[in-house]
C-alpha cells in the first residue's frame, strides 16, 4: 500500500466512517448477507440518509434506483450504471462498495489501454523465475482481490476497454471463479460470497465501445438521469458549492438568482426546450449537474479573487464557454441561437440575465 | 407501516373519535379509495361482522332507476354507469340585428354533461352492492343529483370524460408529498401501496384499523384545503347532501345498521357534521332542501354500459383511482382465494408470492412472443426478476412484492441497454399487460337506447368481431361484393356521426377525388365503451342512426345557407358525395332534384368549376355508388358548363392576384371540359367555350395575364392557327404597348403553354425586343417574374432554348459549353508566364502605381 498523507479527495469510507460506525451500531441485530457490513437496509440508509441517525443524503433524484442497485447486489448479477457522464454513477458505485464492503479502492479504471492482466492476474517476474508460479509471485488484479476478500469491485468505465477485454468478465461473473492454469492443473480461486462487481459505463460517448450481449446478460442495468427538478438541483448545486468552497464560502456572496440562472440555462440547454416551452437546439456538450457545479465553482472564486466577492452572471457567462466549447463547432451555434433568442428577451426584465447576456456578448458574437 | 396516531392534530384526533362513537350508534364508516382492493377485502370483513341492514353508497342517487341493472346477475364488471343531464345554456345577449330564429339555429340551446361512474370486480362500492344484494340489506345512493353537481363544479367543457371519482386531491396534498419523500417513494400511489395495499391479509381483514388509517390519510390530505375552495368545487354541497340522507334514515330507523361507503376525502366534513357529543339529526331546513334537491333526479339520465380496464387506466390516469386495472384484478382474486381456502395452513405470504410469479411469467412471456425481445427474457433473466421483485418488497419492507416491485425487477432484469435508447413499445407492452383489455358484460336487453342495440347488431350482422376493445383490420372489397359495400355504407355513416367505431386507412375519395382506382377499402375499427356512449349520447337525437345523419347534412346546410350564399354548389356536391357513400338515397335523390337551383343560383365560377369536378367524381363511381341517375348528371353537368360560360366575365377583373386566380380557374375549367364523359357532346361545348372566350376578348385589354392563357389555350386546342397566334402575339409586344402588359401577356401564355416559347420563334423575338428597350431599372423589377415563367421548362427545354438564343446572336456553339478547347495548354502557360514577366517589368520601371486602380 502507497503510503500518502495528504489527499485531495478521501475515499466514501474515509469520509463518512463516522456515518458507517452509527449505522453499523444500529445494525448489530438486524441480518445481513454474507459477506455484507451492513444489512441492505443501512445500505439504502447509508445513500439516501437518515435524518433520526444523523446520516446525511448522498445521493439524489431517483430512490427507487438506489433500491433497485442495493437488491442487483444481493443477486447473482453485477450491476452496471449507464448514464450521460457527470450524473454521479462512479460516486453511487463508491458509496455502495463503501457500504456493503468497507472498501471502494478495489477497482479497475478501464481504459483502452486495459488488458488482461488488469482484470486477471500478473506476475512479479523476478519472483516467478526464482520461485516458478507461487502465490508469492502472483499480483492479483483488484478483481482477485474482491473474489479472494468477499467484496464488492468496481469497474469505471467498462465500455472503454477493448471487448475482448471486457469478455474477461463473462466467465468470472458467471462463474464466479478463477482458474490460474500456471499453478497447475486444479489451481483455482473461488469467490468468497460478498464479492460481486459494479460497473459504471458509458453508452454514447465519443470513443466506447459496443457492450456483447453475453456480458449485458451477466449485469443489471440501471439508468442514471440528470436531475430534472429545478429547485432540487439550484439546492443540490448550492449545498456543494458550500462544500468546494469551504472556508471562502463566507467570503463570497453568492445570490440564489444567479445559480437559478446557471441552473435554468443548463436545464434548458439539456432538454432543448425553454421553460416557456419554445424549442431550443441542444448542444452536443455534456450539461451536467456536475459541470454546473464546476461553473459554480470557478466563477465563485473568480468573484473573490478578481471581482468583488459578489457572484453575477457576468461571470457564470465567462465561465460557459468553457463547458459548452468541447468539441463539437456547431455547438456554437446551438448557444449562439440560445443568447439571441431566450437571453436576450429575458435581459430585458432582469439585472442578472443582463449581466450574463452583456458578458456573454463578447464571447458569442 | 400502520400511520402513527400520536402526532395527528387535534381536530383528526377528535374525528377519530367520533368515528368511534358514530360506530356504537350503528353507524359505520368506510373511507375508501375508488378501486382498491385493500379497501375492499377490509370492506367484506367489515360487512360480514356488522351484517348491516342499510348499505349507503357515495353515488348520484338518480343511479336508484338503474339499481335492478346493477344487480342483475349477468352484469359483469368492468362496467360504468354513464350519467347525462341536459343544461339549459344561458343566452347570449341578443344582437339588435339579428331576429330570434336566427339564432335558435345557430346556437344549441343546452349542453350535455356526461360523466362516467365505473365499477370492477375489485371496487369497494361493487362489493357493497353485491354483498348488500346477498344479505338483502337496503342500498341507497346518497350523493348529489348529477345534474345538480353539474352547476358548482363543471366548466362548459362537455368534450371532456368527466369520472365521477375524481381523487385530485391526492395528487396536491402536502402531507403525502412529504410522506412520498420520507418514504422514497416516487408518487403518491406508491405511497398508498406500501402503506395499504401491501400490509398482511389479517392487517387489512382487521377493518377497526384499517379503516381509521384511510381515514387519516385521506382527512389529513384534505386538511391543505381551505372552506372557500371546497364551496367552490362543490364538496360543500355534496357533503350536506350525504350528511342529511344519513341522517334522516337514522332519524325514521334508529335501530338501523348502517355502512356508509364513500371516499375518504369526504368522511371528515360527514364526521363532524354528524357528530357533536351527540347524533346529530338533520334539521327542518335540510330535510326541505334535501327534498327538493332529490327531486332533481328526474333530471339525470343513467345508462349501464360495458367498460374495458383499458378505459378504466385512461380514466385514472385523471387521477380517479388505481392504475393498472389487470393488475390489481389479480390482485383481488388472489385475495379471495386466500379467503375462500378453509384450511389456512398455507399462509398469505405464499399467495403473493405464487401472484407474482404468475404475473411476471405472463408478462415474460407476453414480451417473448416478440422475436426481438427475445435475447433478454430467458429462463435466467425470469428468474432474476422473481428474485429481484422479492428482494426488493423485503429491502422496502413490503409483504410479497407489489406493483413497483414488479415494475421495478422488470427495468432491473430485461433491459439491457440505457433507459433512454429502450424502446418504446417494451414499456407499452409491459404496461398494457398490466392494464389489459377485459370487457364487462351488461345485461342483454335492458333498456340500452335502442340506437346502440341497433347499431350492435347490424355490425354482428356485418361479421365485424365486437368481443374485446382491440383495434382491429377490415378489407373491403366495395366493388365486387355487395354486401361489402353495405358495410362500407355504414361505416361511412359512422365515420360521419363521428361515433368513434372505425376510420378509412385506404379506398377511393371521392369527396377530393384521390386514388379513385383503388379497388378496396381499409378500415381500421373497434368497438369499446367509448363508441357505446357516443351512441347512447346521440340516442337522444334519433333512433336511427340514418335519420341522424340527414338530420346533420340538414342542419349544415342549414348552417352553411344562412352564413353566405357563396359557392353553395360545391357544397351542395359536397353534400351528395357524403350522402352517396353513406347511400343515404333519399336524400341524394332530394338533393340531386333541387341541384339545379344550387347551380343557377351559385355566382362564383371557382366554385362552380369545382363543383364540375367532383361531379366527375361522382360520375366516375356510380357502379360503386350504386347511383341510378346518370341521365340526370349529365344534365346537370351540362347545366354547370353552361352556367359557367355564363359566369366567364368575371375573367375581366384586372388586379393582379385576381387575374393569377382567374388563370388558374380558367386552366381548370379547360380540365373539365378535357375530361368530360363521352356521352356528352363535349366538342360543342368546347365550341362554345372558345367562342365565348373570343367574346370576352374586346373586354380584356386590361387583364393582359387573361389574355395571354387564352391565346395559348385557343392555340392548343387548334381553335386558334399558328399564324393568327403570331399576330396575335406581334400585336401584344407591338410598340406602344405598356413593358408589364406585354410582360403579363407573355406569362399567361407560359403558365399555359410553356414549351410555345421553343416552338415559336416569334414569342422569343417579341421578348428579345421588348428586353432590348427596357432601363435596367425595368429589368430588375419585372426579373423575378421571368424567371419564374422560365423555372417551368425542363432542363431539355432549357438547353434547346439556350441554343436558339446562341444562334439569334451567333455565338458559336462551342462558347455555350464549360470546357473550352480552342486553347492548348502551351499557349495558356505561355500566356501566363507572358503576363508574369510584364509585372515584373512594370515593377521593375516603378511604374506599379499607375496600374492601380
Amino acid at each position: 500500500m502507497l503510503n500518502q498523507k495528504q489527499a485531495i479527495r478521501l475515499t466514501a469510507e474515509e469520509r463518512y466512517n463516522q456515518e458507517l460506525a452509527t449505522l453499523s451500531k444500529a445494525d448489530k441485530d438486524n441480518n445481513k448477507p454474507q459477506g455484507w457490513l451492513l444489512s441492505p437496509k443501512s445500505v439504502r440508509q447509508f445513500i439516501l440518509g437518515n435524518e433520526s441517525l444523523g446520516i446525511s443524503r448522498k445521493f439524489f433524484g431517483d430512490d427507487p434506483l438506489v433500491d433497485r442497485a442495493i437488491v442487483s447486489l444481493l443477486g447473482k448479477q453485477g450491476l452496471m450504471l449507464v448514464g450521460q457522464p457527470g450524473t454521479a454513477k462512479s460516486m453511487l458505485s463508491e458509496l455502495l462498495a463503501a457500504a456493503i464492503s468497507g472498501d471502494s479502492n478495489l477497482t479497475v479504471q478501464g481504459t483502452a489501454g486495459t488488458s488482461e492482466d488488469h482484470i486477471r492476474y500478473s506476475w512479479n517476474y523476478a519472483l516467478l523465475l526464482a520461485e516458478g508460479p507461487t502465490e508469492r509471485a502472483l499480483i492479483g488484479s483488484p478483481i482477485y482481490q474482491g473474489m479472494l476478500q468477499g467484496k464488492i469491485v468496481r469497474f469505471e468505465e467498462i465500455t472503454r476497454c477493448q471487448p475482448e477485454i471486457q469478455d474477461m468478465l463473462v466467465s468470472v461473473m458467471s462463474e464466479k471463479q478463477m482458474m490460474i492454469p500456471e499453478m497447475g492443473p486444479n489451481s483455482v480461486i473461488k469467490a468468497k460470497p460478498g464479492f460481486n462487481i459494479i460497473g459504471t459505463a458509458n453508452l454514447h460517448d465519443r470513443g466506447v465501445h459496443e457492450m456483447s450481449a453475453a456480458l449485458k446478460r451477466r449485469f443489471n442495468f440501471e439508468t442514471v438521469n440528470p436531475i430534472a427538478d429545478k429547485n432540487f438541483e439550484i439546492e443540490l448545486i448550492q449545498r456543494q458549492l458550500n462544500q468546494e468552497l469551504g472556508e471562502l464560502t463566507t467570503q463570497v456572496i453568492i445570490p440564489i438568482d444567479v445559480i437559478e440562472l446557471l441552473v435554468t440555462t443548463f436545464q434548458e440547454l439539456r432538454q432543448g426546450q425553454t421553460t416557456e416551452g419554445a424549442k431550443l437546439k441542444t448542444p452536443d456538450a455534456v450539461m451536467s449537474t456536475a459541470e454546473a457545479v464546476n461553473i459554480a465553482y470557478a466563477s465563485a472564486l473568480d468573484a473573490h479573487y478578481f471581482g468583488d466577492g459578489t457572484l453575477t452572471g457576468e461571470q457564470i457567462a465567462k465561465q460557459l464557454i468553457g463547458v459548452v466549447l468541447k468539441d463539437n463547432a456547431d455547438d456554437i451555434k446551438r448557444i449562439r441561437f440560445y443568447m439571441d433568442n431566450v437571453v436576450r428577451e429575458r435581459a430585458k426584465k432582469s439585472d442578472i440575465w443582463r449581466s450574463f447576456y452583456q458578458e456573454s456578448k463578447t464571447f458569442w458574437k | 407501516m400502520t400511520i402513527s396516531h400520536s402526532l395527528l392534530p387535534e381536530r383528526l384526533s377528535k374525528a377519530v373519535e367520533r368515528l368511534q362513537a358514530l360506530q356504537r350508534e350503528q353507524i359505520y364508516f368506510a373511507p375508501v379509495r375508488h378501486h382498491s382492493p385493500a379497501c375492499s377485502y377490509a370492506l367484506k370483513q367489515l360487512i360480514e361482522e356488522v351484517e348491516p341492514t342499510h348499505i349507503l353508497i357515495e353515488a348520484p342517487s338518480s343511479f336508484d332507476t338503474i339499481l335492478q341493472q346493477l344487480l342483475d346477475s349477468d352484469t359483469k364488471p368492468p362496467i360504468a354507469v354513464l350519467c347525462q343531464t341536459e343544461k339549459k345554456l344561458t343566452q347570449p345577449t341578443e344582437l339588435p340585428y339579428t331576429t330570434e330564429d336566427n339564432i335558435d339555429n345557430l346556437n344549441p340551446k343546452s349542453n350535455i354533461y356526461s360523466a362516467f361512474y365505473p365499477f370492477c370486480d375489485y371496487s369497494p362500492e361493487w362489493l357493497a352492492i353485491q354483498m348488500a344484494k346477498k344479505r338483502q340489506a337496503n342500498i341507497q345512493f346518497i350523493d348529489l343529483p348529477w345534474s345538480l353537481q353539474t352547476e358548482q363544479s363543471i366548466e362548459s367543457d362537455s368534450e371532456r370524460n368527466y369520472s365521477l371519482l375524481s381523487e385530485t386531491y391526492l395528487k396536491h396534498s402536502q402531507y403525502i408529498q412529504r410522506l412520498m419523500q420520507k418514504l422514497h417513494c416516487r408518487d403518491h400511489d406508491e405511497v398508498w401501496e406500501h402503506l395499504f395495499e401491501l400490509k398482511d391479509y389479517d392487517d387489512i381483514a382487521n377493518w377497526k384499523t384499517f379503516f381509521v388509517d384511510t381515514f387519516i390519510w385521506c382527512a389529513m390530505s384534505r386538511l391543505d384545503y381551505t372552506k372557500e375552495s371546497l364551496i367552490a368545487e362543490g364538496s360543500v354541497q355534496r357533503e350536506q347532501y350525504m350528511l342529511t340522507a344519513i341522517g334522516q334514515l337514522k332519524k325514521s330507523k334508529p335501530q338501523a345498521k348502517i355502512v356508509v361507503v364513500t371516499g375518504g376525502f369526504h368522511t371528515l366534513a360527514l364526521l363532524e357534521g354528524l357528530w357533536q357529543n351527540q347524533l346529530m339529526l338533520p334539521k327542518r331546513s335540510d330535510v326541505v332542501q334535501f327534498n327538493r334537491q332529490q327531486k332533481n333526479r328526474v333530471e339525470d339520465q343513467t345508462w349501464l354500459m360495458r367498460y374495458s380496464f383499458d378505459r378504466l387506466d385512461t380514466l385514472n390516469g385523471y387521477a380517479s383511482g388505481m392504475p393498472s386495472p389487470a393488475y390489481y384484478q389479480t390482485v383481488w382474486q388472489t385475495m379471495l382465494d386466500y379467503d375462500k381456502a378453509t384450511n389456512k395452513n398455507q399462509s398469505w405470504q405464499v399467495y403473493r408470492q405464487w401472484q407474482t410469479l404468475t404475473l411476471l411469467w405472463e408478462i415474460v412471456d407476453k414480451l417473448r412472443q416478440q422475436s426481438k425481445y427475445d435475447n433478454s427474457t430467458g429462463f435466467v433473466a425470469l428468474k432474476t426478476a422473481i428474485e429481484q421483485a422479492t428482494l426488493l418488497a423485503d429491502l422496502r419492507g413490503h409483504i410479497g412484492s407489489g406493483r413497483y416491485d414488479l415494475l421495478d425487477a422488470i427495468q432491473s432484469c430485461f433491459i439491457k441497454e440505457s433507459m433512454d435508447t429502450t424502446r418504446s413499445d417494451f414499456w407499452i407492452l409491459v404496461r398494457s399487460y398490466l392494464s389489459g383489455n377485459q370487457l364487462g358484460e351488461v345485461p342483454t336487453g335492458i333498456s340500452q337506447p335502442p340506437l346502440v342495440n341497433e347499431v350492435y347488431l347490424t355490425l354482428k350482422q356485418y361479421r365485424f368481431k365486437l368481443d374485446d376493445t382491440n383495434p382491429k383490420l377490415t378489407h373491403i372489397d366495395i366493388y365486387r361484393k355487395p354486401e361489402h359495400r353495405q358495410r362500407s355504407r355504414f361505416l361511412h355513416l359512422m365515420t360521419f356521426l363521428n361515433v368513434g367505431f372505425a376510420n378509412r386507412i385506404d379506398g377511393p375519395d371521392y369527396i377530393h377525388g384521390q386514388r379513385l382506382n383503388v379497388m378496396f377499402e381499409d378500415w381500421r375499427y373497434a368497438w369499446t365503451p367509448m363508441v357505446e356512449a357516443r351512441l347512447i349520447e346521440l340516442s337522444q337525437q334519433g333512433m336511427k342512426l340514418q335519420q341522424l345523419a340527414i338530420s346533420k347534412l340538414q342542419l349544415e346546410a342549414k348552417q352553411f345557407i344562412q352564413n353566405s350564399n357563396d359557392s353553395v354548389s360545391l357544397f351542395a356536391v359536397e353534400q351528395l358525395i357524403q350522402a352517396a357513400l353513406m347511400g343515404l338515397d333519399d336524400y341524394f335523390n332530394d338533393l340531386v332534384d333541387n341541384f339545379a337551383n344550387f347551380i343557377e343560383t351559385d355566382g362564383e365560377l371557382d366554385s362552380l368549376i369545382h363543383c364540375g369536378h367532383r361531379m366527375l367524381y361522382l360520375w366516375q363511381g356510380q357502379t360503386f355508388l350504386q347511383l341510378k341517375v346518370t341521365s340526370t348528371l349529365h344534365t346537370l353537368l351540362t347545366k354547370i358548363i353552361k352556367q359557367s360560360f355564363f359566369l366567364l366575365t368575371k375573367l375581366k377583373q384586372h388586379e393582379n392576384e385576381q387575374q393569377q386566380q382567374n388563370l388558374k380557374i380558367l386552366l381548370s375549367f379547360r380540365d373539365l371540359l378535357n375530361s368530360l364523359p363521352d356521352e356528352l357532346d363535349a366538342h360543342q361545348l368546347k365550341q362554345d367555350f372558345y367562342h365565348n372566350l373570343s367574346r370576352l376578348q374586346p373586354e380584356l385589354t386590361q387583364a393582359p395575364l387573361i389574355r395571354g392563357t387564352i391565346d395559348s389555350m385557343s392555340y392548343l386546342d387548334a381553335y386558334l392557327s399558328q399564324q393568327q397566334l403570331e399576330d396575335n402575339i406581334k400585336i401584344n409586344f407591338s410598340l406602344g404597348t405598356q413593358n408589364e402588359q406585354a410582360i403579363s401577356y407573355f406569362i399567361g401564355i407560359m403558365q399555359c403553354t410553356p414549351e410555345l416559347v421553343i416552338h415559336s420563334s416569334i414569342l422569343l423575338d417579341s421578348l428579345d425586343q421588348l428586353l432590348l428597350e427596357w432601363s435596367p431599372e425595368q429589368f430588375i423589377e419585372i426579373l423575378p417574374d421571368l424567371r419564374y415563367v422560365f423555372a417551368q421548362l425542363n432542363p431539355k427545354q432549357i438547353a434547346s432554348l439556350g441554343e436558339k438564343i446562341a444562334q439569334k446572336y451567333h455565338i458559336v456553339d462551342a462558347d455555350l459549353h464549360f470546357q473550352q478547347h480552342q486553347f492548348s495548354e502551351n499557349q495558356l502557360q505561355k500566356a501566363l508566364s507572358l503576363e508574369l514577366l510584364i509585372m515584373k517589368h512594370i515593377k521593375q520601371q516603378h511604374l506599379s502605381d499607375w496600374f492601380k486602380y
